[in-house]
């Protein structure tokens, strides 16, 4: 049984080939993610690690705000307490550190700002001693005010070397300062991708904190203390507020949001693997049905000599474990590539992680085996019951066909899946308006609807193919006629071919369905609701000085500047994302109130988005107690309600308070948008006072309408444009699968298509006959695919209720979806077409 | 070779030599074999097992290449045919009917008879395959795919396919080899009133003599060679003279 077994698999090289290409993806894309996931974690676990063989304890305050984001976002603590810390009884050493936001300006003008939006510009402040995980590669420590030094990635890339004179910019006056030193964090040449300028700790409280302030205390223990036993000891001395944690806890949150930051890589990956997995399945069933068929008589022989059908079934599975096993064991090796790849990128992008060596887990080999083996015994399960059921007479008959099984159930089936799928989702849809899990529920039917579809389509394949390829059959005749008649024959192994198109086309629809309406409604929000005539941003999220919008206040022509900062605070005890505004904000963004008035912001009032006071049942003249990240707690009035509105700090702000409010209760002042209205008439002089005004603020985008909607438009394409390439591979293994089925279908028509070159049909005409075949199908699963993906699509823009408010269906884009999948399904025919053509008239006919 | 431009041979094979492998292993599956089909002729090659005269069809009909000789359909020269050459050639001049039917299991058995045409792109003529399909009696089964007709009416759908385009020779290989005896001999009756009335020239190889009877003449073929012919056969004729041949063998 072994034996005939793998001669089996050997003699079926290239339909396995394609088969263990398939599976082989899809563990790749999920070892290499996993691979990926945990060398991060054993570098900074590592280079962590590494400080902390000195680092006992760090003293912080309680933040209860969520702060993960490096701990940037939690209050700094009187500098008094390092004594009390360094009082404590085996405490060795403490040091006061201090961080913030700064951003440096070259002598050229040049913002120093990270290679890719999203991580910070960061200022620290540096002790010497053996706590820091910094490391100068050149120069020195900064010494008082003037000096600073930068992380290496950012000195290589703005060619900054020692002595050359930079400019500090924070929340106050600019500092000028020069680069005595070039630093690397542990082995990395940054920090994740942020920019790190280091100052001496008098500096760096100056420019980024406040003078007897720091932001934590780095502990180092004597001898034969543990971190826990110190960190206890040192909480017992600590005012409220302010907490003591083990060296080993902070390494594990700084991992933590190392990969959170990078998560979106990771779960992007594995969801693609999902995807590149879910479409092999149809491949594999494939393959193993056609292993099985053209074994039936070697099968039924091994039955009628005694072996019995659980012998089969096992034998046939048994090879797909094998077939499995090569696969995950390729697909493994190929992970690395991928680890690699993803290192690549995210270097590529400005993200510095430290070049050590890949990291393979046996449980990331296990994972991968197991996946591997697994979904391809699944997929092979229905073919091996299939083999079982050959009756050994099988053996003796000349022609032999496997038993069919009736299409009805699963056309029934799947109808039915169609129908709840659709019911499902359509709720969602009209649930929109009233928001809560729509979404979800438009998943869930989503899910459904492409089972369904799955079940349905051999059913559904029939007269949609013959619809199809009517004009084909006008155009071309009888080749056509014959291509779409084959297309059909095996409506199960069609519609298993079509759907694993279907199903990266329906996802890909409905993501362009999604990004085109999105992008209509955002155009239509700007177009709307900016009033204001520039925009004034800078690239990531820690903001910029308020001195930028003071600058631009003064100019002439300018009639309204408005500031937006943004913070965390606890509203009924509930954490919420708060902006705080000027109250010309309304103009220039076109804020509606349903009540109340802007104008009490100045008295100290709170404003309530329209969706938040109805979630938090809020009325305009109401009071309601608001925590601060300082600790206190204010009763603020409900000074008014307004509309939701998307452009209020980059998405919608719940809530609202004065510049004042925030000041007050807010360590660090920094704009995250300004937005100017110049006077009419007067656009082209603040136009170019702004870019005047704005000399020293390099880093600051100044952006006009058109501008400012096409940079909102331009991030929402880059997003689409990397996941439709990612679900480009989906449709690559798709193509494999119309190789594998046209392969097939060639082989089990040989005699066939020597009749019809016997009867004069040229070589052309057959590589022709074979490519239509494989045109109608792949343009049968790209249209179901792209029909179903529109109207997932359509169902979740309708689910998001007033965010998007567009329907928009990109129809020319759609229609290049579909002639893509033309092209691949006719360049997937090109083998098969090839060998059809090849045969010489006589070995096709010949009787045997 | 003027006689080959003889107008009066539908086909001809000269000094035809087929050889499968080389050196000691060759097999010489036809030695120079040479043979007329004249027009308006239906012709059975006979012969025992291993005698050549399956390679003979196929290389008269330019299935197969010989390794020397010629062969002539009409007046073509068709071992100097390329691929083009002979795809046109069995579009315009041959017509087969097979053992095991071969009919394309897609298409209606109408479909089957006009495929050639609608291959080659040609004009059927409606009268022509009224003729023929009243001939193989199948109008009521025109609409019917082949796994709905019995063995019997595939091979006369076969039969009305290789007639269609009028051709200058149909070869059949074994046509009645699938067949009970009463559906074969419908069909060898079908394949001599093609050459009867309607003047078509038929090769057909067989090994029973029964189907051979049909045939104006039996060609009999022995070790690649043509060793005899017999015109007019009868079924005892041609069993005497296989049992010759037999005997011949065992005599050499």
């Amino acid at each position: 049984m072994l034996r005939a077994s793998i001669r089996n698999l050997v003699a079926h090289k290239v339909r396995l080939v394609l088969t263990v290409l398939a599976v082989m993806i899809g563990v790749a894309f999920l070892v290499g993610t996993q691979i990926f996931t945990d060398t991060v974690k054993a570098t900074f676990d590592e280079l962590l690690g590494r400080t902390s063989k000195n680092l006992s304890v760090v003293v912080r305050e309680k933040s209860d705000f969520g702060a993960s984001d490096f701990g940037a976002s939690r209050q700094p603590i009187p500098e008094s307490l390092v004594a009390t810390v360094e009082a404590v009884p085996g405490v060795a050493h403490a040091v006061g550190s201090v961080t913030g936001f700064a951003t440096l300006v070259t002598a050229d003008g040049r913002a120093v700002v990270p290679k890719v939006v999203g991580p910070p510009t960061l200022a620290t402040s540096w002790t010497p001693s053996n706590l820091s995980s910094l490391r100068f590669v050149a120069g020195r420590g900064p010494r008082g005010p003037g000096e600073v030094a930068i992380d290496k990635a950012a000195a290589d890339r703005f060619h900054l070397g020692l002595g050359d004179r930079v400019t500090v910019q924070t929340e106050g006056a600019p500092m000028a300062a020069t680069v005595v030193g070039i630093v690397t964090v542990g082995a990395s040449s940054n920090l994740a991708g942020a920019v790190l300028s280091v100052f001496d700790p008098a500096t760096a409280q100056r420019v980024v904190g406040r003078p007897g302030y720091v932001n934590e205390i780095d502990v180092e223990a004597e001898p034969g203390i543990t971190q826990d036993e110190l960190a206890a000891r040192i909480s017992a001395v600590l005012p409220a507020g302010v907490e003591a944690v083990t060296a080993k806890t902070v390494t594990k949150e700084n991992t933590a949001a190392i990969s959170k930051a990078l998560g979106f890589f990771n779960t992007f990956l594995a969801i693609f693997a999902g995807v590149a997995l879910f479409v092999g399945l149809f491949i594999i069933v494939n393959t193993f049905t056609m292993l099985v068929a053209q074994r039936t008589r070697e099968l039924a022989l091994l039955r009628a000599v005694g072996a019995s059908r659980a012998q089969i079934t096992l034998a046939v599975l048994g090879e797909a474990a094998a077939v499995g096993g090569v696969a995950a064991t390729l697909g493994i090796a190929f992970g690395t590539v991928v680890a690699f790849g993803v290192r690549g990128l995210l270097h590529a992008v400005g993200v510095g992680l430290p070049s050590g060596p890949l990291v393979m887990n046996g449980r990331t080999v296990l994972l991968g085996y197991l996946v591997g083996i697994l979904v391809t015994v699944s997929a092979a399960l229905g073919p091996a019951l299939r083999a079982a059921r050959i009756p050994p007479v099988a053996a003796l008959r000349d022609v032999v066909a496997l038993p069919v099984r009736s299409l009805r159930i699963r056309a029934i089936v799947g109808a039915a899946l169609l129908g709840i799928g659709a019911m499902v989702a359509v709720g969602g849809w009209l649930a929109g308006s009233k928001g809560g899990g729509a979404a979800a529920r438009v998943g869930i039917g989503a899910v459904a609807l492409i089972v369904g579809m799955w079940l349905a389509s051999p059913v559904l394949s029939r007269p949609v193919i013959h619809a199809l390829g009517a004009p084909l059959v006008a155009v071309r005749g009888v080749i056509a006629r014959l291509a779409r008649s084959n297309a059909i024959r095996n409506p199960r192994r069609t519609a298993a071919t079509a759907s694993a198109l279907m199903i990266g086309l329906a996802l890909v629809s409905m993501l362009a369905v999604l990004t085109s309406s999105t992008k209509a409604s955002i155009a239509s929000l700007v177009d709307r609701n900016l009033g204001a005539d520039f925009v004034l941003q800078s690239e990531g999220f820690d903001g910029f000085s308020p001195d930028v919008a003071h600058r631009a206040a003064t100019l002439p022509g300018v009639e309204t500047v408005a500031e937006t900062r943004v913070g965390r605070a606890r509203v009924n005890g509930k954490t919420e994302f708060l902006a705080a505004v000027s109250p010309t904000i309304g103009s220039v963004v076109g804020l509606t109130m349903t009540s109340g008035s802007l104008t009490t912001l100045d008295d100290g009032a709170l404003l309530v988005s329209r969706s938040r006071a109805q979630a938090a049942k809020l009325t305009t003249g109401s009071t309601v107690e608001v925590e601060f990240p300082d600790r206190t707690r204010e009763r603020l009035r409900i000074g008014g309600v307004y509309e939701d509105n998307a452009l209020l700090a980059n998405g919608g702000a719940g809530y609202l308070v004065s510049l004042s409010t925030y000041e007050r209760h807010y360590a660090v002042q920094r704009d995250v948008i300004v937005y100017v209205e110049a006077a009419p008439g007067h656009q082209e002089e603040v136009s170019a006072g702004l870019a005047r005004a704005l000399q020293p603020y390099p880093q600051i985008h100044v952006r006009s309408q058109a501008e400012y909607k096409k940079s909102i438009l331009t991030q929402v394409d880059q997003i689409v444009g990397l996941i439709t390439g990612l679900l480009g591979v989906a449709l690559v293994i798709a193509v494999l699968g119309i190789a594998n089925t046209l392969a097939l279908s060639v082989y089990e028509r040989i005699r066939e298509i020597g009749l019809l070159r016997a009867v004069g049909m040229t070589r052309r005409h057959v590589r022709s006959m074979v490519r239509l075949e494989a045109l109608v199908i792949a343009v049968f699963g790209a249209l179901v695919g792209v029909v179903l993906g529109s109207l997932i699509g359509l169902a979740l823009v309708g689910a998001s209720g007033n965010q998007i408010d567009h329907l928009v269906v990109p129809f020319g884009q759609l229609a290049v979806y579909v002639l893509v999948a033309a092209i691949l399904g006719l360049l997937a025919a090109a083998g098969p077409a090839w060998q059809a053509g090849r045969r010489p008239v006589l070995t096709a006919i010949a009787t045997e | 070779m003027d006689d080959a431009h003889n107008g009066s041979l539908a086909a001809s094979a000269r000094h035809l030599t087929k050889i499968y492998g080389s050196g000691s292993t060759a097999v010489h599956a036809l030695s120079d074999v040479t043979v007329e089909f004249p027009k308006a002729h239906f012709t059975a090659i006979m012969g025992p097992s291993g005698s050549g005269k399956s390679t003979l069809l196929h290389c008269l009909a330019g299935l197969d290449t010989p390794s020397s000789g010629q062969v002539f359909i009409g007046d073509v020269d068709v071992t100097r045919l390329d691929d083009a050459g002979l795809t046109r050639l069995r579009r315009e001049a041959i017509g087969f009917v097979f053992q095991s039917f071969n009919l394309v299991p897609t298409l209606t058995a109408w479909e089957n008879i006009t495929l050639p045409l609608d291959i080659a792109r040609r004009k059927p003529d409606k009268a022509w395959l009224d003729s023929l399909i009243d001939a193989v009696d199948l109008r009521d089964r025109l609409g019917h795919k082949p796994a709905e007709l019995s063995g019997g009416q595939q091979q006369r759908v076969a039969c009305a396919r290789a007639l269609a385009g009028k051709p200058a020779v149909v070869f059949a290989d074994e046509p009645t080899g699938n067949l009970d005896s009463r559906s074969g001999s419908e069909v060898l009756g079908l394949l001599r009133w093609f050459v009867k009335e309607l003047g078509q020239t038929i090769v057909m190889v067989t090994h029973d003599p029964a189907a051979a009877s049909y045939a104006d003449r039996v060609v009999f073929l022995r070790d690649g060679r043509v060793v005899d012919e017999l015109l007019a056969p009868t079924r005892s004729g041609i069993l005497e003279r296989l049992a010759d041949l037999e005997a011949g063998v065992a005599g050499q």
